[in-house]
């Protein structure tokens, strides 16, 4: 079922599938159904539509998808322009939190860099 | 995703700060080893010269820079550059 995001996988629990929202992890997910009293079984395909479209209202409300991606990549990307040490690690695509750089870096040396740009 | 909370200082005691000098008349830098004081919003705009352990690094307050230490803004390690050795292999 297309959802506000790519959202569609029909079969499985609804607290389960919103998690492929990106945004939204496990607890938001349980807590999105016990607002809206969706039962915990509940699969997707079998929702009714005004819960559907009351879950709709619900995700356009909280901060998902796009906006989220860009509320990330903006705080970064503040750090970089201030010149703070946290901003030439994420430039230099290496640990910004202290990690070692002798060895091990590796979720460091692929992401860091891109994190700085929506599209990642 | 929670955002990245850098401060550790609980908020009800307020920020860490070194009393610093009063801002010189023609605007040139104060030198200081105080890397761990926060920047309030009445040092936007001043300069200072924050020390690395070696030298005295130039640092302009931005309005962006508020909540920050001093010492973020001036690294302590040289940045590391992969140099190849021209030695011959026997």
């Amino acid at each position: 079922m297309f959802f506000l995001g790519v959202n569609i996988p029909d079969n499985k629990i609804v607290s389960i599938a919103l998690t492929s929202i990106h945004g939204v992890g496990r607890q938001t997910g349980i807590r999105l159904c016990n607002q809206l009293l969706i039962h915990p079984q509940c699969r997707l395909k079998d929702l009714p539509e005004d819960k559907v479209t009351q879950l709709s209202t619900l995700l356009n409300g909280m901060t998902i998808e796009t906006e989220l991606k860009k509320q990330v990549a903006d705080n970064i990307g503040k750090l970089v322009q201030i010149g703070a040490f946290k901003g030439l690690r994420h430039k230099a695509g290496l640990p910004a939190n202290g990690g070692r750089t002798s060895t091990n870096a590796k979720t460091a040396k692929r992401m860091n860099r891109s994190r700085l740009s929506i599209d990642n | 995703m929670r955002p990245t909370t850098v401060c550790l200082r609980s908020v009800w005691k307020g920020p860490f700060f070194v009393p610093l000098p009063a801002a010189p008349k023609d605007g040139s830098a104060v030198e200081t080893m105080a890397r761990a004081s926060t920047i309030l919003p009445s040092h936007v705009g001043r300069k200072f010269m924050v020390h690395n352990g070696k030298d005295f690094l130039p640092v302009l307050v931005s309005e962006q820079m508020v909540n920050h230490k001093l010492g973020e803004f001036a690294p302590t390690r040289k940045p590391f550059t992969f140099k190849k050795s021209d030695k011959k292999l026997r």
